[in-house]
């Protein structure tokens, strides 16, 4: 029913303007027939047939007078006038002839004779010349007859044109009358045209925002306007044919807020959305912006984060981080308008990556995994698979005991020599080495990105630089070991943090350290992130002396366009070009290639790895610089500079 | 809004239709109708008696022209519309552009144009400028007599244009012409 008045209310415009173009053309029409009709009937002919018979009578008048004129003075008179005045009237005759005969007037037929007939005579009179004037004189009456008559025809015309003028007058009015009434009608629906176009047009934007609205409600919660359930399954799926096309890996975190039912029932509804609104919010601020936050309804919430690794393996650990990270943020009192409140989240997970699950099975395995989280104690995370739960325990644990070394000076720092041409020790690398308690030597291969994905990185970069600071210290105490330099490795999340010069800075201040004597080594891929911001960063700290390594030379993607842009002073040659130095010729030509690229370039040359005396012969005669590696010394907390012999160049 | 480019389309259409059927718009047709329906000029040596015809008054004074010399102007030849029964014909004369140039009215607003019978017309210079009006002075090679008209009669080369079919310009052919006088005013409408 309401469907059908909607329609019919749509078609009125339709019908309007239809009204209002017809109108529009009937005024034309109408407009155009009328001027026609009254062009046709102007006057005009009528008004020059009476000119016409106008003229004639003052002529016929004209050869009275000249006839009357030679009556009263007869003798002696020429008739050079009255020839005159009987031309004119034959000439006007001529003319206005066939008009008189055709005059709808009554008698003018008869006239045009009788006029042709005296005019005849006339002629005939004046041509007799001497005998001309009694003759001429005898058509007086005759003449004067005729004007009579003239003068009632011309009248009888008069009397039509002004019936022609009147009749035009009257179409005039009648025409603009009907012409402003339609003028009228056009304004009136032309309006209400408008009128009703500008309410349609309202109606369209408020249907357009009740389907907005619909969409709203079918897509989104209502209560914390997060997706719901659907855009969640909709967007996995999307998301898994990526994944699963692509060989990325993914995570599933489901999310609920432990005892919130008590909390519901005993402070009440209002109280619990609040809440949840603000876990919402926390929620959101955790992740990236191409990560999915969903609400599914009640205290659940599942969050779908994209892209987290090329292995399962590293996938879980970041999984884990963004939960640890998640875990942190719901954990800190919520300010709610009815008391400050404590709330804590159970995190289930479940990875997707390869085709094995779909988003239904995912759901549930999240889901499970979250029971887990609650029976094993709540407020924490808990992987659907075993395999990976211990592996991200594991890491977990190592990562717990890094942070405990850190603090409780379980880390140490170990130096290995760099020696110059010559033998002669120059400075040394500072190596971190990290004692366990129980599992014994980590290697740094193991625990530096454990400590890059947990942000440890930061304190323990900083913890290494100001160690090495303080051993430079030291070093000057003594004159063997007063000029040797110091090489510290500096990581990429370290190098990134926005403040890492005035941490370099305050570690040479407070320590005391010669900045002239602190290297800092950079890898390729660090200095690729930004290189704009990385040669500022570089420039500002070598303003103050320090010198900086382009770390395992020939490994990364090397860009040569980048490399003579960055303040560097050194180039170190990778260990794996160095090890097969004398074997490998591919190696071979790297390493003399690297060499005479630094030696264009001005850069020091330094190999790393160097084990035997021949791959220290083999560089030395291709102009390496300086050297590094098991032959000159291996790391150990102090520096033995006494252990020269086994390092000495050939004479 | 769908109705409103229809009902615009359509006026459109209308006013290019209403626009078109203006006379303006066939300029080819009409050039064309012009050349054949101008005067040409022709070789006539002046016949005629010496007797003065017209008084032209000018500034200066009056001016008296005799058939002989008005026709030592230049002659033109004419085939032309009359409005007039019987009147269709071919004239001669010079033209009324010459004669006005002669006597010193060429730059004149209008002339005063009196016919003996004082019948009077004026004729604005437009006329003389833009149409090769003529002063004619016989009529298929023959003087013409009072009765025809004469001795000297105003010809517009009508079928030059349908704008000399107005029916303004009818009282412009002054037939008998006896005086020619610049005028003050120029003639209402036409």
């Amino acid at each position: 029913m309401r469907s059908h008045f909607g329609r019919a209310l749509r078609q009125v415009p339709v019908w309007l303007a239809g009204l209002v173009l017809m109108l529009t053309a009937g005024s034309i029409a109408l407009l155009s027939i009328n001027v026609a009709q009254i062009e046709t009937a102007l006057p005009v002919d009528s008004l020059y047939r009476q000119r016409d018979v106008a003229a004639l009578l003052q002529d016929i008048q004209r050869l009275e007078i000249e006839l009357r004129e030679l009556r009263r003075a007869p003798a002696g008179t020429t008739l050079d006038g009255l020839s005159l005045a009987l031309d004119l009237v034959i000439l006007r005759h001529g003319d206005a002839g066939s008009i008189l005969a055709a005059l709808p007037v009554d008698g003018a037929p008869g006239f045009s004779g009788r006029l042709e007939a005296s005019l005849k005579a006339l002629e005939q009179a004046l041509a007799l010349d001497a005998q001309a004037i009694p003759s001429l004189v005898g058509h007086v009456a005759d003449v004067h007859r005729l004007g009579k008559d003239l003068r009632v025809i011309n009248d009888a015309l008069f009397q039509i044109s002004m019936e022609q003028a009147t009749a035009q007058r009257a179409a005039l009015s009648a025409l603009q009358r009907g012409i402003s009434a339609m003028v009228v009608l056009l304004g009136v629906f032309g309006l209400a045209l408008i009128v009703l176009l500008r309410r349609q047009q309202a109606i369209n934007q408020a249907q357009l925002a009740a389907q907005e609205e619909i969409r709203n409600l079918a897509f989104f919660d209502p209560l914390t306007g997060l997706p719901n359930r659907r855009l969640l399954i909709d967007r996995l799926r999307h998301t898994l044919a990526i994944h699963a096309r692509q060989g990325k890996n993914g995570a599933l975190l489901f999310i609920d807020l432990d005892n919130f039912k008590n909390l519901n029932d005993t402070r009440g509804h209002a109280h619990g959305d609040e809440l949840l609104r603000e876990v919402a919010q926390r929620l959101v601020r955790c992740v990236r912006d191409s990560d999915t936050v969903a609400r599914l309804g009640g205290d659940e919430f599942v969050l779908m984060l994209e892209d987290l690794g090329a292995s399962a393996e590293e996938a879980a650990d970041n999984a884990t981080a963004a939960g640890q990270k998640i875990l942190e943020s719901l954990n800190h009192s919520y300010p709610l308008s009815g008391g400050d409140t404590h709330s804590t989240p159970s995190i289930g997970v479940a990875l997707f990556g390869a085709a094995e699950a779909d988003s239904d099975e995912l759901l549930k395995r999240a889901d499970l995994a979250m029971y887990q989280a609650k029976e094993a104690g709540r407020n924490t995370l808990r992987f659907y698979d075993p395999v990976l739960q211990s592996i991200v325990a594991g890491h977990l644990a190592l990562e717990s005991d890094l942070r405990r070394s850190l603090r409780e000076g379980g880390l140490a720092l170990h130096y290995q020599p760099q020696v110059d041409r010559a033998g002669r020790v120059i400075g040394a690398e500072a190596l971190t080495r990290w004692q366990h308690p129980e599992r014994g030597a980590v290697p740094p291969a193991q625990f530096i990105p454990l400590a890059e994905r947990s942000g440890l990185i930061l304190p323990l970069g900083r913890w290494v630089l100001e160690a090495a600071c303080r051993q430079l210290v030291r070093w000057q105490g003594e004159p063997a070991t007063a000029q040797l330099t110091m090489s510290v490795n500096v990581s990429a999340r370290q190098f990134r943090h926005p403040d890492f010069v005035g941490e370099v800075e305050s570690a040479l201040r407070t320590t005391g350290a010669p900045a002239s004597q602190l290297k800092l080594e950079l890898t390729e891929s660090l200095l690729l992130e930004d290189v704009e911001e990385a040669i500022v960063r570089m420039e500002l700290l070598q303003r103050r002396g320090v010198a900086f390594s382009l770390d395992d030379f020939g490994t990364g993607y090397s860009s040569l366009a980048y490399l003579k842009r960055l303040p560097l002073q050194q180039l170190k040659i990778d260990r794996s070009f160095v090890r097969d130095v004398l074997t490998d010729p591919n190696d071979a030509v790297i390493a003399r290639t690297i060499i005479a690229l630094g030696q264009s370039l001005g850069l020091e040359l330094m190999a790393e790895g160097v084990e035997t005396v021949e791959q220290r012969d083999f560089l030395l005669q291709h102009g390496c610089d300086a050297f590094q590696g098991y032959l000159f010394g291996r790391p150990a907390t102090e520096l033995h500079i006494g252990d020269r012999d086994i390092v000495r160049a050939p004479a | 809004m769908k109705p409103f480019t229809v009902a615009i389309a359509a006026l459109s259409a209308l006013a290019l239709i209403l626009v078109g059927n203006m006379p303006e718009v066939g300029g080819v047709a009409l050039v064309q109708a012009q050349e054949r329906a101008a005067p040409v000029r022709i070789d006539l040596p002046p016949d005629g008696s010496a007797t003065p015809v017209l008084t032209i008054a000018t500034p200066r004074g009056n001016v008296a022209y005799s058939i002989a010399q008005l026709e030592a102007l230049g002659m033109y030849r004419v085939r032309t519309a009359t409005f007039w029964p019987g009147d269709d014909g071919v004239y001669e004369g010079p033209l009324l552009a010459d004669v006005l140039q002669h006597a010193g009215l060429g730059d004149a607003a209008a002339v005063k144009v009196t016919a003996v019978d004082e019948f009077s017309a004026i004729m604005p210079r437009e006329d003389w400028s833009r149409w090769p009006v003529i002063l004619a002075t016989r009529r298929e090679g023959r003087p013409m007599t009072a009765r025809s008209k004469g001795p000297l009669r105003i010809i517009y080369p009508r079928d030059m244009s349908p704008v000399l079919e107005e029916p303004v310009y009818r009282l412009r052919w002054i037939w008998l012409v006896q005086r020619i006088e610049q005028s003050g005013r120029l003639p209402a409408g036409g």
